[in-house]
């Protein structure tokens, strides 16, 4: 299982792309956790030589800017491509779904019908597809990919997802304050992709809907996960990155890296 | 002599994977600093960081036209203006009707007033 971190910055970032990920599965299995914003994504997916439009699902966080932006220029890529490549599906909670309708039908970058199952150009092509992620649905995104989410603390309808694949398991926490919800979710998972806003001050962390460092390697260690990378880094820690890593190993014993656009790491 | 300086934050078109959009800031002698067009994403906001341009040091914005690749970079400039102050800095945009009534649909859609991370009192929470 191949992760790239096409962006790693919180939405406030000037340092760093917004989040999002892109990972491939030993089964062939092309995903998205989350898109960033902008064309980020695709630069950076294209920096590393990897080619977006062969990936034909995101599994969305929930539907701030930040996370669900760069879901116009994925699907206006693949619009454009004069390949035939089907609907984008867009794995989401309901509310994140609707969110994300409300953006592309406003933003009109080829959306034109949000109804029913799809979103559509004026032509009536389907460019996105829905996908209404039900609480406690394992998802099969490919032959032995499987997917599924659960709730994260950050606003209405924001999520996280563990996807596995041949035995490994790769949790990704959203936008979220430190939850039991994730502890659980993560229980036993290869890699946990955790989110870090600041060190030290988790009333601040909170108050903004989001975790310390010392929270996720809390969260990584009451779920004995077997590594953990932090990740939607603020500008304070773009230079000092290590701080994060070093108030998650007061909690957690295991491998912990903060990740930097662009890095990709293999697990197996 | 007046001199203009001028930076290219993003020379990318919508379709573009290698480019950040369109954005272009301009600095005049007098000390203003203007932003031709907003990129898409953080874009803007990184290349202006890199070329020693803040987001506060903007301005006026003159926009182009409302295509998600010139304008939607400009909610998080917004974004980061009112991340680094308290006092109010509203961002200046000049535009066509029509061009900023896009916009205006689209800052809707994009929850723009509790874009600041720090803003735990609006429902939509920090991002």
């Amino acid at each position: 299982m191949k992760i790239t971190f096409l962006g790693t910055g919180a939405g406030a970032s000037t340092l760093r792309a917004h989040t999002g990920m892109a990972l491939e599965c030993p089964d062939g299995t092309k995903l998205l956790l989350d898109s960033s914003s902008g064309n980020s994504a695709l630069r950076h997916a294209a920096a590393v030589g990897i080619n977006l439009r062969e990936f034909d699902d995101v599994l969305l966080s929930h539907d701030h800017p930040d996370h669900m932006g760069g879901i116009d220029f994925l699907q206006f890529d693949r619009a454009l491509s004069g390949e035939d490549h089907g609907p984008l599906r867009v794995h989401a909670t309901y509310e994140a779904l609707e969110g994300l309708k409300r953006h592309s039908i406003t933003t009109r970058l080829n959306i034109r019908d949000i109804s029913g199952d799809f979103g559509r150009n004026y032509e009536g092509r389907e460019l996105l597809h829905w996908k209404p992620a039900q609480h406690g649905h394992v998802i099969e995104l490919g032959p032995r990919t499987t997917a599924w989410h659960f709730p994260a603390d950050h606003i209405t309808g924001a999520s996280g997802w563990r996807i596995e694949c041949d035995g490994r398991a790769v949790v990704f926490s959203g936008d979220t304050r430190y939850s039991l919800e994730l502890v659980k979710a993560a229980e036993g998972a290869d890699l946990l992709i955790h989110e870090a806003f600041c060190v030290g001050d988790s009333v601040l962390a909170s108050a903004a809907g989001h975790s310390t460092g010392g929270e996720a390697g809390k969260a990584a260690s009451e779920a004995r996960v077997a590594s953990l990378v932090l990740t939607h880094l603020t500008d304070p820690y773009h230079a000092d990155s290590h701080l994060l890593g070093v108030e998650a190993a007061q909690y957690y014993t295991g491998p912990i890296a903060v990740a930097h656009d662009c890095q990709q790491i293999t697990l197996g | 002599m007046s001199s203009l300086e001028i930076t290219f934050l993003g020379t990318g078109s919508g379709m573009s994977t290698t480019r950040a959009h369109t954005a272009i800031a301009i600095r005049c002698d007098d000390g203003t600093t203007l932003l031709l067009d907003g990129s898409s994403g953080n874009s803007a906001l990184r290349n202006g960081e890199a070329a020693g341009i803040r987001a506060l040091d903007y301005d006026h914005v003159l926009l182009s036209h409302d295509h998600q690749d010139h304008l939607s970079g400009l909610m998080f400039i917004q974004g980061r203006r009112s991340h680094e102050t308290t006092e109010e800095t509203p961002l200046s945009i000049y535009g066509s009707a029509g061009g900023l009534e896009g916009l205006r649909k689209a800052a809707v859609a994009g929850r723009i007033p509790d874009i600041r991370e720090n803003a735990a009192t609006t429902t939509a929470g920090a991002r």
